[in-house]
């Protein structure tokens, strides 16, 4: 290819009217070949290095082949001991007792994992392929894959999508599956399902057979209802806790297309439930709308609002979907639904 | 020519040298800039094929394709712009006017609101759907404005390019309400323009048209000096306007296209590389075209080094970095011009 490029320079050199131009036409197609040559080198020096790294390293134990999400395989080391999880499944990790090196700064605002998160680094966001690359990982775990193919180049990398398993259980036990900590998995799943059984008994007589629950924010402007597997406890309430979600959010918000639903103030009684727990996303409208629709009919005539079954919670809780926040957010909910009931 | 004019050519060839000096510069100091410490001394040795695997990789995967990138997709936004720029005889012109962004961030919404995981495709496959939304927003703007009898008429053109691309703005928002957040903020980031995943797919993807690009538009460098006279004294001099016209928008439209498709829309590089240039070179486009190219090149270089030093280890998008360059010179000119 290189070749061709140089003829074609060594043609738009030899068409010129001559006099300056050539000098012109030199020069630019000099700089151009010079930008090529060094890309070039580049890319016989690429194919040596990536030759390198396929030996296997001798200290490393053994490694495996993982089956990503999109049918993909991918070699990863057996037990991970440098992870970098951008993102937010850093919970899940270090449910399972493995603390990654790194990660993105967002996530460690998370209030739940506040004490175990000493000495983890940030890798920015967009991620600085360079950072990660000085932090020399052997595993990078990620949720988008927009970013797969430069962070490959640098460790095995696995993409779980957000939202993709189908419950908690099912999360982490892929993550010990790739964490190389299947047992802990386990255990853990055995300790959130006694924990959540629990958890069930205690509601009992607070939250009626027939009575149904929803999640609900104001984002902005917008309204939205979440189901059951996209935040805002929405895995606690409806799998933990099997509380009952109204027949239209079941419909179209936790059986439909994505987990998550648009909707005006007006449609809000349509999806009404008889317990009603709120987050609010604020920016600068959000007070306006806030104000507008306390002051609404719509809203007052809400069944949870007028028995005072509506519940706010704060954003920060409710956002992480990992696994210790998950445990954290089932104490919060029963503990809110309790406190109400005793009002 | 006489002896003035052989000086002032003598002058532009020296405005090109310059530029291509500071290109260099700007591109050594851009290869030893980034979140690595790599010392000058091991930059060089790296270059050599002597360094370690992890400095290979940071800096021919991860540096240097960047710094392609950015030199390419400046180059070709300004030519583009350039060519805009005396067609539509306004000052004003940038590859946006056409609605190619906006064409191109149309298709990219619609296909990631079907298929939200790119898993699957080849990392190629975003851009060509790219390229080809911007083609056909062009297409439309040119479809729209092109009367049988008069040609282009430039202010229509530039009034058609306006409201489509506000349409397609319109109908992107709508598209994008069906986006998760992720998707959502990949698409914001993509519109701003940043140069964050490129590749040496990206170059060799984008490479080829460069080349063929530039070198055709040069050849007709000519034509172009003699458009920017105005639709009838080119008449009068001979050249058939309407075919010219249109023949050459194609050219800036497939330049502006390609570069759109690998990086997302950074705006202001058509705008202001041609814009500076020809302060400088003033309007013969047998110096001005290769010096709104270089400025260009020169301009998103800088922006992108710029953007990726500030705030380690996130970045700041190359094409955040040229608006805030970019606002402050127009107004700048702005003040200027008033006087």
């Amino acid at each position: 290819m290189i070749i061709i490029i140089i003829i074609l320079g060594l043609i738009i050199v030899i068409t010129q009217k001559g006099g300056l131009h050539l000098k012109k036409g030199l020069l630019l197609v000099c700089s151009l070949l010079l930008l090529l040559f060094m890309g070039a080198c580049g890319k016989q020096e690429e194919s040596v290095a990536s030759d390198k790294q396929k030996q296997p390293k001798t200290e490393e134990a053994t490694t495996r082949t993982f089956k990503m999400a999109n049918g993909k395989e991918v070699e990863i080391p057996a037990h991970p001991k440098r992870v970098v999880m951008p993102y937010e499944f850093l919970g899940n990790a270090l449910a399972l007792g493995v603390k990654p090196i790194a990660t993105t700064q967002a996530v460690m605002e998370n209030p739940f994992i506040k004490d175990q998160i000493k000495g983890i680094e940030n890798v920015g966001n967009p991620i600085s392929l360079e950072k990660v690359t000085e932090l020399n990982p052997d595993l990078i775990i990620v949720y988008l894959d927009d970013q797969y193919e430069q962070l490959s180049k640098i460790a095995p990398t696995v993409v779980i999508p957000f939202g993709h398993y189908k419950g908690i259980q099912e999360e982490i036990r892929v993550f010990g599956d790739i964490l190389g900590k299947k047992e802990e998995a386990e255990e853990w799943i055995k300790q959130f399902e006694e924990k959540a059984a629990a958890a069930r008994e205690k509601l009992q007589g607070v939250i009626g057979k027939d009575e149904t629950v929803g999640i609900y924010e104001l984002q902005g402007k917008d309204f939205y209802i979440f189901g059951d597997n996209f935040g805002r406890a929405g895995q606690v309430i409806y799998n933990a806790l099997q509380l009952t979600p109204p027949e239209k959010i079941k419909k179209e918000v936790i059986e439909g297309p994505q987990q998550w639903k648009m909707i005006s103030l007006e449609a809000l009684p349509d999806y009404a439930a008889d317990h009603m727990f709120w987050t609010v996303y604020r920016t600068e409208e959000t007070d306006q709308v806030e104000k507008e629709m306390k002051n609404s009919a719509i809203w007052k005539n809400l069944n949870a609002v007028k028995n005072n079954h509506v519940y706010e919670m704060k954003m920060e809780n409710v956002w992480f979907t990992d696994a210790i926040s998950l445990e954290h957010q089932l104490d919060l909910v029963v503990d809110t639904l309790l406190s109400h009931h005793k009002k | 020519m006489n002896g003035t004019e052989r000086r002032k050519n003598v002058q532009r060839l020296a405005i090109l040298a310059v530029f291509s000096v500071l290109i260099l510069i700007v591109f050594v100091i851009s290869m030893n800039t980034g979140y690595s410490r790599l010392s000058p001394l091991e930059v060089f040795q790296t270059l050599f094929g002597m360094g370690t695997e992890k400095q290979e990789l940071i800096l021919f995967e991860f540096r240097l394709p960047r710094i392609v990138i950015s030199l390419l997709v400046g180059a070709g936004l300004a030519v583009s712009g350039c060519i805009m720029q005396t067609i539509s005889r306004n000052a004003l012109a940038d590859p946006s006017i056409l609605g190619i962004t906006h064409g191109a961030g149309v298709m990219v919404v619609l296909y990631l609101s079907f298929f939200p995981t790119q898993l699957d495709v080849p990392v190629l496959f975003l851009p060509i759907l790219a390229f080809i939304g911007g083609l056909l927003a062009a297409a439309l703007v040119f479809g729209l404005s092109y009367e049988k009898y008069e040609g282009l008429l430039p202010t229509r053109l530039v009034l058609t390019g306006v409201a489509v691309a506000a349409g397609l703005s319109a109908l992107m928002t709508v598209l994008s309400l069906r986006l998760s957040r992720e998707l959502y903020q990949f698409v914001a980031v993509w519109l701003t323009g940043s140069i964050w995943g490129a590749t040496w797919d990206h170059v060799l993807a984008l490479l080829p048209w460069i080349i063929v690009l530039f070198v055709f538009v040069y050849y007709k460098a000519l034509v172009l000096d003699v458009l920017s006279l105005g639709k009838n004294v080119a008449t009068g001099l001979g050249a058939s306007v309407s075919k010219e016209q249109v023949i050459l928008l194609a050219a800036a439209v497939g330049l502006a296209a390609a570069c759109v498709s690998v990086s997302g829309g950074i705006g202001f590089v058509g705008l202001i590389g041609p814009h500076l240039a020809r302060r400088l070179i003033g309007l013969n486009h047998k110096y001005l075209l290769p010096a709104s190219a270089l400025a260009g090149a020169l301009l998103l270089l800088t922006a992108d080094t710029i953007g990726r030093t500030i705030l380690q280890p996130s970045e700041i998008h190359a094409g955040i970095v040229v608006a805030v360059i970019g606002a402050p010179y127009f107004l700048y000119l702005l003040a200027r011009s008033n006087h």
